[in-house]
């Protein structure tokens, strides 16, 4: 079953154009990436599918739900993680994972079970009690993981995952972004690292310029260029879409 | 090096919406001096004053002779009603009361008795202003009849002769005779009431418009706003939200402020008014209460658009002077003008201005004009729905994420 169909969408800034007909399609269970140099528009994309941005043209339909007609039925199945985001600062991480699960526990019971798996996934422990104006920027990146992950979304669209974490506390979302999938979720993210691309995501798609120049699955990129890494496949598509 | 870090703390400092918001608000300051500036001129002018004599005697005469030096006098005659209404007419300021038996009570020793009645156009300070002119007008009268009656009599009588004449003050204000009260002295009675509500106001719109726009400015820093934004919550529930506990906090402060503020009033001011039959009852209190809220919606609804239009938190701290400009001029122009002595298009002015409503009801209900004070409840009301509603339909659009910018709109011209 396809859970996002994005077709030929447009967007523009005033008379600037960010997209310029993206289409990519992504099946249940898969980890999708979202590749491309700064300013390709990736979180622009990210922003349509999750009914924050209204397209100029195009069509995108979430677990059959269309965009344009039924967002607020799309809002009940994904969970969105912004890019460079904060939490709010009067509260503590426990506080506001609870806020969070609120909006989307059906009882008391879920509700504890979602905060549970949140406090677990964040891994802060003691932190957690402490405001979250205290928190460093990666400890921040975890808990608003956590605040994505921990509602069991249908399909959880991550910008920039990783961004702002240390190597080890990198991995470790990896693994749970990971343990998510097998679960039974589907994840759609943008990264700009290369190996975390390689190692997380079933299929990529290379945007530039506000188009998609390249889909396929990393192993399938490499071999289609002859190339070892999907860094050099990615430096060769973009050096390619702006020449060839 | 120098030079370049100026240069860079310059742009920072010097943006377009600072420089638009230092324009408004010195347009607003001109403005309140323009409307000072007319008080000067009031200042020198002649006061408009009616004379009834009923004294057909000297020292009545006298007054009656010498009284066009001093002022214009729109009725000079003995009837009360035709003098009061001359002087309705011309917008005077007072009614000169010459008592009967004024000369033959100097002749006797006596003081002789001058009746005033003063017309009070509004309860603004600056409504006040003519008759300062009008004490120094009867000082003048006094004057004369102290002249007369030292040419006259010489001084055998040394005690009146610096003391002739003894005046009685009453008060005419929107309908009501206020015996044995100069303005100045009503004024005082109701001014401490009426401007713990004008200042209470001034700072509830401060505040709780400062804290609506700048956790605006800050959920949009943070990206809090676009999280919950793709949550299954409606986003009507969002504005609500946050637009009623800003109005809340609001009130809470408000009746903290009120409750200080009868404390530190409560010995001097609710009895005397009481006792001049101007008291508050419950649905007037009632009816001060919508008022507030009501402007305070507004207040809030406003703060919530220029919150949309901040970027971030820096932005947003720069964008509560435009509201907190409009809140100060709204509570100095009430103070010093009442609504019924401002000329046309400063009341129109100030009726579109939302807090004026609760600045001017108490006032407005002390004395029942409490049709003004509904009117603009159901204004306040009117403009708080069409504010709430335009809020909800910009954060039903994208606006909110991709900004109100100024350099895209100049993009689209060229
Ligand atoms: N609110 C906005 N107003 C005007 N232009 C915008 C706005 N948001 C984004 N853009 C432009 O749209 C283009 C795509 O932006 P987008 O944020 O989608 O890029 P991105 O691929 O996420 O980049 P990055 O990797 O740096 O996060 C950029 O050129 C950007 O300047
Ligand atoms: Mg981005």
């Amino acid at each position: 079953m396809k859970t996002i169909q994005v077709d030929n969408l447009k967007k523009n800034y005033g008379s600037f154009q960010a997209l310029k007909g993206i289409t990519f399609e992504i099946e249940q269970g898969e980890i999708f990436g979202l590749i491309g140099p700064n300013g390709a528009g990736k979180t622009t994309t990210l922003r349509i599918i999750c009914t924050l941005l209204r397209p100029d043209a195009g069509s995108v339909r979430v677990f059959g739900h269309d965009l344009l007609t039924e967002p607020h039925e799309i809002r009940k199945v994904i969970s969105y993680l912004p890019e460079d985001a904060g939490a709010y600062k009067e509260l503590t991480g426990i506080e506001y994972l609870r806020f969070i699960a609120r909006f989307f526990a059906k009882d008391e019971k879920h509700f504890n079970q979602m905060v549970e798996r949140g406090v677990q996934i964040a891994g802060l422990s003691d932190r957690l009690r402490t405001k979250v104006s205290t928190y460093s920027k990666g400890m921040t990146r975890r808990l608003l993981i956590a605040r994505a992950l921990m509602v069991n979304p249908k399909l959880a669209v991550l910008d920039e995952p990783t961004s702002g974490l240390d190597v080890l506390n990198a991995r470790e979302v990896r693994n749970t972004i990971k343990e998510f999938v097998q679960n039974g979720g589907t994840v759609l993210l943008s990264s700009h690292n290369m190996l975390e691309v390689e190692f997380l995501c079933d299929r990529i798609a290379l945007i530039n310029n506000g188009e998609i120049v390249k889909t396929g699955t990393p192993k399938g990129l490499k071999e289609e260029f002859g190339l070892s890494n999907v860094e050099e496949v990615f430096t060769e598509v973009i050096r390619c879409s702006g020449t060839c | 090096m120098f030079w370049n870090l100026l240069k860079k703390e310059l742009r920072e400092v010097l943006t377009v919406s600072s420089v638009v918001v230092v324009v408004v608000v010195s347009f607003v300051y001109g403005f309140i001096g323009r409307t000072v500036g007319s008080v000067e001129k009031e200042i020198s002018k002649k006061p408009l004053v009616a004379v009834v004599n009923l004294d057909k005697e000297g020292f009545g005469k006298a007054i009656e002779q010498s009284v066009g030096n001093f002022a214009d006098v729109v009725y000079m005659g003995e009837n009360i009603d035709d003098g009061l209404k001359k002087l309705q007419d011309n917008g005077g300021t007072a009614l000169l009361v010459i008592d009967e038996s004024f000369t033959r009570s100097i002749q006797s020793g006596e003081k002789g008795k001058i009746k005033v009645l003063w017309m009070l156009r509004g309860l603004g300070i600056a409504d006040t202003i003519s008759s300062t002119v009008f004490e120094r007008f009867c000082k003048n009268v006094e004057d004369q009849v102290r002249m007369s009656l030292m040419t006259e009599y010489g001084v055998e009588n040394p005690q009146l002769v610096m003391n002739p004449v003894e005046k009685v003050d009453a008060t005419f204000f929107n309908k009501k005779t206020f015996d044995g009260l100069s303005p100045s002295q009503l004024l005082n009675l109701t001014s401490s009431q009426t401007t713990m509500t004008s200042v209470v106001m001034m700072m509830l719109i401060i505040m709780a418009g400062t804290t609506v726009i700048s956790s605006m400015g800050l959920e949009k820093e943070n990206k809090t706003l676009e999280t919950l934004m793709t949550m299954p919550v409606k986003r009507s529930y969002i504005v609500f939200s946050k637009i009623l506990a800003a109005t809340i906090a609001g009130l809470v402060m408000a009746g903290i402020y009120m409750v200080g503020f009868n404390f530190y009033m409560k010995s001097f001011t609710i009895s005397s008014t009481a006792s001049l039959g101007l008291t508050l009852n419950t649905w007037d209190y009632v009816l001060v209460g919508i008022s507030l809220f009501s402007a305070l919606l507004c207040g809030i609804g406003m703060s919530m658009f220029l919150g949309i239009i901040s970027k971030d938190f820096k932005t947003a701290q720069t964008m509560t002077f435009p509201l907190t400009a409009l809140a100060i001029f709204s509570m100095l122009v009430t103070m010093f003008k009442d609504f019924s002595s401002l000329s046309m298009p400063l009341k129109v002015i100030i009726f579109a201005i939302p807090f004026t409503h609760p600045m001017l009801s108490i006032r407005n209900l002390l004395f029942g004009k409490s049709l003004f004070v509904i009117y603009g409840c159901i204004y306040n009301i009117v403009l708080s729905v069409i504010l709430i509603s335009l809020i909800t339909r910009i954060f039903n659009s994208d606006r909110l994420i991709v900004g109100v910018s100024l350099r895209k709109a100049k993009r689209q011209v060229t």
